[in-house]
Order: structure tokens, then sequence, then C-alpha cells
């Protein structure tokens, strides 16, 4: 027996679509900006340290493959959605099967970023700096017992900076647990 | 004349469709596996942080980048679960994996925003 294309998974591939569109701008944007900022930096960098012109340009180079990659995985994104609001607005399933093989390349450019990700921070770990790190000793008071010694006004003003800081991050990582729990709870249709 | 109650052909999902889309789980598991486990040595460096520093704030800042890496992974786990349990015979199957992967996308869209807010603040602040 096979399965039907329902209103359900109409609204839903129309959701998707709206959403894919979305991280497609936003991925191009963050590429674009990465590609310029790598452009920009490398060429003054280069200027600046010429002794150093062959580590920047490997360096610009690896940059500039990681931006064309979010420029090359925006535009698959727009693609695999594309198909996916067709589907939706003339109710047929067979867009949904068009979409696969963008959706396929999507998860193969991930991959490859993933891999290209490890092997950079394993050999930043092999690197003779990393080897030398050594942990700073534990602090006689952990971070949530500290209380800022006031004294004077100046004093006073930079502990009110420091416990808005910690206010904010304290919210910002109550925030991020909030996110995962809420990942962990599976999807389902409404 | 055909009864309203019979399907069009159009609206049925061709029985491999399942199948092909099953074909990229294990990229999908890797990815999201190599992200959990990412995410929770991030998180693991938070929890590091409170001790090792007087100033909480970084410790904060740490685990939120860090659920920032940990939830699509989680999203990501999801959606390869939805496609593994999909069954041609199910005619939720579909709708259950298509918003599963709108979660994905919908967290990897505003979360690109939000670094790019912090990237931004960063740069501002330190110019």
């Amino acid at each position: 027996m096979s399965a039907t294309f329902t209103p359900e998974a109409a609204k839903a591939a129309q959701s998707l679509h709206n959403w894919t569109r979305f991280a497609a701008l936003m991925m191009a944007t963050a590429g674009a900006i990465l590609l310029i900022a790598t452009l920009v930096i490398a060429g003054a960098a280069a200027s600046k340290y010429p002794a150093q012109r062959g580590l920047i340009a490997a360096a610009g180079t690896a940059y500039a493959i990681m931006s064309l990659a979010m420029l090359c995985f925006s535009f698959l994104l727009v693609r695999h959605g594309q198909k996916l609001e067709t589907a939706a607005k003339q109710h047929r399933a067979a867009p949904l099967v068009e979409a696969l093989p963008y959706e396929t390349g999507i998860w193969a450019i991930a991959a490859g970023y993933v891999a290209v990700s490890l092997l950079s921070i394993a050999l930043a770990l092999m690197s003779p700096e990393a080897r030398a790190f050594r942990p700073p000793p534990e602090v006689a008071q952990p971070a949530w017992q500290v209380r800022p010694v006031v004294v004077d006004s100046e004093e006073r003003e930079r502990a009110d900076v420091v416990k808005k800081v910690n206010l904010i991050s304290g919210a910002l990582a109550l925030g991020g647990l909030v996110l995962v729990i809420v990942a962990l709870k599976p999807a389902v249709p409404a | 004349m055909a009864s309203p109650t019979l399907r069009k052909p159009d609206d049925v999902l061709p029985p491999e469709y399942f199948s092909r889309l099953a074909a990229n789980a294990p990229l999908i598991l890797a990815i999201g596996f190599v992200g959990l486990l990412f995410g929770l040595v991030v998180a693991a460096f938070a929890v590091l942080l409170l001790f090792q520093v007087d100033f909480p704030a970084a410790a904060g800042m740490v685990f939120f980048m860090a659920s920032l890496i940990l939830t699509p992974s989680i999203h990501l786990l999801h959606y390869r679960a939805e496609i593994v349990r999909a069954s041609t015979a199910d005619g939720d199957a579909l709708a259950r994996v298509l918003r599963q992967q709108m979660r994905f996308w919908r967290f990897i869209g505003v979360s690109i925003i939000v670094w790019m807010t912090m990237v931004g603040i960063a740069v501002v602040r330190w110019t």
C-alpha cells in the first residue's frame, strides 16, 4: 500500500519551503560577508606581513572555499525548497521525488563541511602550542560564589556592570537550555 | 466514473520515495552525531569554566554557544529517526518527516542571524 500526499503533508511542505528559503537567504548572506571579509582581511594582512604571505594565502583560500561552499549550499537549499513549494501548491507528489537529489547534495556538502572541520580541529590539537597548553589552576572561589568587594563609587560602578553582564549571560544560558529541552521533543503534525 | 474516495494517481507517493530518502540517513546520522558530541564537549567546557575562572558570564556564553550546536544536532537525529521509521503504508509519515526537517532549517536560519549579530557586536565593540 502506498502513502498519499495528504493535505497535512502539503501544509508541512509549504512551511518547510518557507523556512528553507529563509535559511538559504541567511546562509547566502553569511557566505557573502565571509567571502568579502576574507578578501579584505587577507589583502590587508598580506601587505602588512609580507614574510607570512604563504600562510595568509593558505588561510584565505580555506576561508574562501568555506564561503563558496556556503553559497553553493544555499543554492541547493533554494532549489530543494522550490520543488517542495511546487508539490504543495499543485498537490502533486512527483516534485517531492525531484527534490531528493538536491537534499542528497545538501547533506553531502554538510558532511564534507563537518569532515573538514574535524580535520582542522585535529590538526590544531596536534600543534606544538596546543600540546604545550596547560589549564589554569582551579580558583579558590568558584565563579558563582565570587562577590565583588565594593570599596568606592568607581568599584561599585564596575561591580554593577559585571552583575549586568552576568545576568545577561545567565539568561542566555537558560534560553539555550530551553532550546535544547524543546528540541528533545519530536515534532508531531499539527 | 471513479469514486470520489479513490486517490488521484499523482497524490500517491512513489513506493521507492522513502527508501530513496532513507539513503541519506547515514550521512544525517554522522552529521548529527558529530554535532552532538561537539556540542557536549563545548557544554562540558562551559561547566569547567565555572570552576576555572572567576567570571561566570564566560561560562554562560559558552553554554549558550553549546546549545546553538546541540539543538540542530538533536533536530537532525530526530529527522533521521523519522526517515528510518517512515514506511510506504503510513500516510502521516511524510508530514512528520517534512515537519521535522522544517524544525531543523528554521533553527539554522534563526541561529545564523544570532551568530551574525554576535559577530557584528564583537566587531563593533573591539574596533
